[in-house]
This record gives C-alpha cells, structure tokens and sequence, in this order.
C-alpha cells in the first residue's frame, strides 16, 4: 500500500472509531437518562407514601404479633391460605421459632376482618394447643388495602 | 442512632476492617476506596459462617478476623518491603509509566462516580423494604444477631422455605454487624446497608472504565514518547481518560437503573451481578497485573458470598481467568499451566465452601420456588427465553457495537494489552445459561416464576451488556483521537 493510501485507510479507521464511540455514548447516555428517570420515580411522592404504609402495616402486625407470643416461643403460622401465611410468617419468624408440626404449638392465623383494632382490617389471631383463641392488640387504622403479597 | 449516622458508622467499620487487606493486595488506587468497604462485608460473611459452624457471635469473629489479616499484612510489610502500598512498595508503583498526572484527574473521575452513585440513592427516600428483604436478607440477620444456636436451627428448620436458610451470608452476616454496632435494629436500616452495599459494588464495576481510560492515555503517551516527540503533556492522554470516567459515570447511574426497585429496597441481586461484572473487567479484560487480579478476587467473593446464581457464576469467571492466565503466560514459561490451574482449583473451591458447609451443617433444602412444575423443558425453554429477553434488550446493542468493535479495533484492543472480548461474551454466557437450565429444569411453575424474577435474574446480564458498551466507547475514542507523533525538529504540518 502506498504511503497515501496507508494515510487515508489510518483516516477511515479513526472515523470508523469514532462514530463508533459516538454510538456507544449515545446508547450510554440513554441507558443513563433512563436510570435517572426510574430513580426519580421511584423517590416520587406516591411510592414514599406507599412504602411508608407499608411499613406502617408490618409494624401493626408485628404488633399484634408479638401481643400473643414472646421471643423465641414455637409456633406453627397456617398457610391454609399462601399469601397472608407468608405475610404473617414474616412478621413472626425474626422473634419466634417457626414450625411445621401444628401438635402442641400456639397456631397463628392472619385474617381479614374489617373494623376497628384491625391492621387495615387484617388481624393476627392465635388458636393456643387447648383451642381458645385469642386476638392480636394493635391497631392501624384507615380505609386502604394492606399491601399485597406478590407471591 | 439515626439511620444516616448509623449508616456511616458501619461503613466506616466494615471499611476498617477491609481496608489493610485491600491495601496489601490492591494499592493505594481510587477502586480501593469501595472495594474496603466490599471486603469488609467479605470479612463479615467468613465470621458468620465461622459463628454457625463452630459457636461463639458474629461481632466476636468478626473482630478476631479483622484483627488476625491486620496482624498478617503488617507482618507482611515488615518482612517483604516490595508489598508495601506506598514508597518504592510494588504495590504502589505505577509500573507503566504515564504524561497523565494521575491524581487530579483521578480525583475528579472517583467525585464524578461517587456523586452519580450517591444521587442514584436518591431512591431511599422511599422507605421500601422489599418482599425478599424480609423474608430472606432482614431474617438472616435476624437470627445472625442471636447467635450460633438461632442461626443452627434456622438454618435446618424446614418450616421456612420462603427464607432460604442456606443462602450465603454476606447480606446477613452485614446487616446484622451494623444492627450489633449501631443497636439500631430496623428492617429499614438493613435496607440502607444493603443499598450502600449496592452503590459500592455499582463503582468498583464502574471504575475498570477510568482504569481502562487512564490505560488507554498511558499508551497513547508511551507511544509518543518512544517516536521522539517533543512534547508528551497532559493533552496526550487526557481524552480517552475523560472518556472512561465519563462512561463510568454513565454506567453508575444506567446500573441503578437496570436494577429498578431492587437498589435500594434491600433486595441482594444488584450486589452479586455488579461485582461479577466488576470481576470481568479487573479479571477478564484488563492486564492480568497483580492489582487487577486482586481487585477481581475481592469482587468474586463478594458475588459468590452473596446469592446461590453469584456463586455458580464466580465459578464460572474463576475457571475463565485461569484460562487466560494460561493462554496468555508466554510459551514455555514455567508453569504457564499448573499455576493457573492451582489458582482456578483453589478460587473454586474457596467458593464453594458455603454450599459444602451447609450441606455439612443439614441446612434445609433450599427448594423454594412459586407453584408446581408445568410443563415440558422445550416449552419452559421458550417461556424462560422470552421472559429474560425481555430485559435484555441492551445486548441487541451490545452484540453489533463488540462485532464492530472486534473488526476496527482488534488489533488496538490487543496493543493495550486487554484481553479479548471473547472472554466477556463467555462469562455472559455462562451466566445466563446457568439460570437458563435454572428455570427449565427447576420445580416451580413457570410463568408465575419468570413474572416473579427475571427482572432479577438477568441483572447481571444486562449489567454486563452495558458495561461492554461502555468498554468499547473507551478503546473506540482512544482510537479516534490518537495522533501521529511528531518527531523533534519537525512542524506540524510535515508531520
């Protein structure tokens, strides 16, 4: 190859180089721009009030929770129903052992019952071994959905 | 204790911990800053597994650990001088020479990602504690915190599929220090430890960019140098630097932005993908130098200690880069192949030290996954390809500008000594399979399980598929703008 044509193959790469950068950049910054968008959503005021009930919620039926079994008592959470026996074992299982044999245990239930005294109209409830049930203390109350277990 | 000032005293302590060992295998350089912090966290994963298998408390080993690898670097530095970060040391010897003074515009790059990073937290405004924090990460330290026995029974308790007791600890095992050091003991502050966490892993992948950059105008100065030129000075290799920092930047906030809600909601995923991608490009791409394989290291244990999918995928990095350790070593050299290998045994065998553990241990079987199998392999196949393609739409990018990249720049990639970007494309790979096979041989209902965690699960294919952009955006530039050199004596326009 010729000097010359050494000289203008070096140009078309460094072109070739640079529109390719240019590209990359440009996929960069719309990856970016697209990353400060999601991040703004989610510090928009609808999610922090949302997350903020939501904690407002685990915190009632820790409440509650802890109103009917001390630190480190076995008990069996019923998961007849999936999703409120996942919610209340989440509640339960930083305090109290969590079992899978029901006999002799307190079994702890999540129930809906709207009205007053209720976590947004959820309430733990506990069936001790002799059958007498007691009801959770702890209240948070107002006219929203508990937050959904996305099972 | 507040949760900002809780915040920092963790990180200051867990940093403190991690910050000798660092030193000693990484130097005085910027990535060293999260990577303290990330290896401190590391410090605190060996002290719980330590606290389940043998007795005693998590902040007890935890201590015992720290102060044992500070003991053994600063007997290190006494015997061996060459190991020392500062002076002379090889560990502080900028060995390739460099026109760009490389604390100023180091400076700026590290304030640059560190201001990206901090804005992407942002987001902890909102006070989520996402569904897996509590039922997985916030209930392992939970019982961290009570000690040997809780942590035991938990671990082999099968009433609590949903916690997946055999995870690996490092999530745990730090969120429940910073409860023990702070006695602030809110789900919430959990959640800020691990977005912290998060951020870290998030800058330490994000700054093999500006190291590429800096290496990128090292060479163009070298190259100059060597033909005679008159003058070398900083505008010689400012360019591709400013690039890589600027792609840093960038890629710090599109990383927050791949992982959505799962930054800061206490969600553990963004953590072992950002440090795996981290780990390709100190291990993978950049010069296999001491610095680099070390911050690679560092960067594996956190993404095998974190989740199940980082530790088969830290495997998977371990074995790539003992290949290229070997492919690259020089014909004949002694040991081109047993040292690689010793060193690929022992990385995956230091990773998989966890699962053994737990199986010794009688840990649960960690089988919980949503609903009953359905389906046939070739029709959770396409459901498993469809769903995570759906959140893979970056390699539609990725693909075409690395093909490109391979024709053009091939021969500038490996002037710089990089490693092929073959290397890259086969940790993707691997990763992705893996969760692949996951999903098409695993027990759960498909769809409700796809829906419920591929956002998650291709984290770190995403992650990387930007982070090979990135890559490309800084050779590619450095290219672009090299110059001729011109040689003494002669005037611009002759050159």
């Amino acid at each position: 190859m010729t000097r010359h044509g050494r000289a203008g193959a070096s140009v078309l790469g460094r072109v070739a180089a640079l529109a390719l950068a240019g590209m990359c950049g440009a996929g960069l910054a719309v990856g970016a721009v697209r990353g400060v968008r999601a991040t703004t959503a989610r510090a928009g005021p609808t999610e922090v009030a949302a997350w903020r009930l939501d904690l407002a919620y685990y915190d009632c039926l820790s409440a509650q929770a802890h109103s009917l079994v001390h630190a480190g008592e076995t008990v069996d959470v019923s998961m007849t129903d999936p999703g409120p026996g996942v919610t209340l074992a989440k509640v339960v299982a930083p305090f109290a052992v969590i079992t899978d044999r029901a006999s002799g245990h307190v079994v702890l239930t999540l129930i809906s019952r709207p009205g007053p005294g209720t976590c947004l109209g959820s309430v733990v409830v506990a069936r001790d071994p002799s059958g007498v049930v007691h009801q959770g203390r702890g209240s948070l109350s107002g006219h929203e959905m508990p937050p959904q277990t996305p099972l | 204790m507040s949760t900002v000032v809780a915040a920092v005293a963790t990180m200051a302590v867990i940093a403190a911990a991690g910050a000798l060992p660092v030193l000693v295998l990484v130097g005085f350089r910027w990535v060293a800053v999260p990577l303290t912090a990330l290896a401190g966290s590391v410090i605190a994963a060996v002290a719980a597994a330590l606290m389940v298998a043998v007795g005693g408390t998590l902040l007890g080993w935890f201590v015992t650990l720290a102060t044992c690898s500070a003991i053994v670097v600063i007997a290190l530095w006494i015997l061996r001088p060459t190991t020392r970060p500062w002076g002379h040391g090889e560990a502080g010897r900028d060995r390739t020479g460099t026109s760009v003074p490389r604390r100023v515009p180091g400076l700026l790059a590290f304030i640059g990602v560190v201001a990206a990073a901090a804005w992407s937290l942002e987001a902890l405004r909102t006070p989520s504690v996402g569904f897996d924090a509590r039922t997985i990460w916030m209930l392992h330290a939970r019982w961290y915190v009570q000690g040997h026995g809780t942590s035991l029974a938990a671990l082999r308790n099968t009433a609590l599929p949903f916690a997946h007791a055999s995870y690996p600890p490092l999530v745990g095992a730090t969120v429940a220090l910073s409860w023990v050091i702070t006695g602030n003991q809110a789900d919430r502050f959990g959640v800020v430890v691990v977005a912290l966490l998060n951020a870290c892993a998030a800058m330490a992948a994000a700054w093999v960019l500006v190291d590429l950059g800096r290496r990128c105008g090292q060479s163009m100065a070298e190259a100059r140098r060597r033909a005679g030129a008159v003058s070398v000075g900083l505008g010689a290799g400012i360019v591709p630097y400013a690039v890589g920092a600027t792609a840093a930047v960038l890629l710090v906030l599109v990383a927050f932005g791949v992982a959505g809600p799962f930054a800061t909601n206490g969600y553990a995923d963004m953590l072992w993908a950002a440090s795996a991608v981290g780990a390709v490009g100190y291990g993978l791409v950049l010069p296999g130098r001491r610095g680099n394989i070390a911050s690679a290291a560092v960067l594996l244990a956190v993404a095998g200690l974190t989740k199940d999918e980082g530790y088969v995928t830290a495997m998977a990095i371990v074995a790539l880069l003992a290949l290229r350790s070997a492919i690259s070593a020089p014909v004949g050299h002694t040991g081109r192949w047993w040292r690689p290998a010793v060193f690929g045994v022992v990385g995956v065998v230091g990773l998989g030290l966890w699962p053994l553990l737990t199986r010794l241990l009688q840990a649960a079987p960690n089988a919980a996954a949503p609903g009953r199998r359905d389906g046939n392999d070739a029709s959770r196949f396409h459901a498993s390809v469809v769903s995570m393609a759906a959140h893979l739409h970056v390699l539609l990018l990725a693909a075409p500008v690395a093909l490109v990249g391979a024709i053009i720049l091939s021969r500038a990639r490996r002037a710089l000594g990089l490693g092929s970007d073959g290397w890259t494309w086969a940790a993707l790979g691997t990763g992705l399979a893996f969760i692949l096979i996951v999903y098409v041989t695993g027990p759960a209902n498909i769809e409700l399980w796809l829906i419920t965690s591929t956002h998650r699960t291709t984290m770190y294919g995403a992650l990387l598929g930007w982070w090979v952009v990135a890559i490309w955006a800084v050779i590619a530039s450095a290219h672009g703008v090299r110059r001729r050199p011109r040689r003494p004596g002669t005037s611009p326009r002759s050159a």
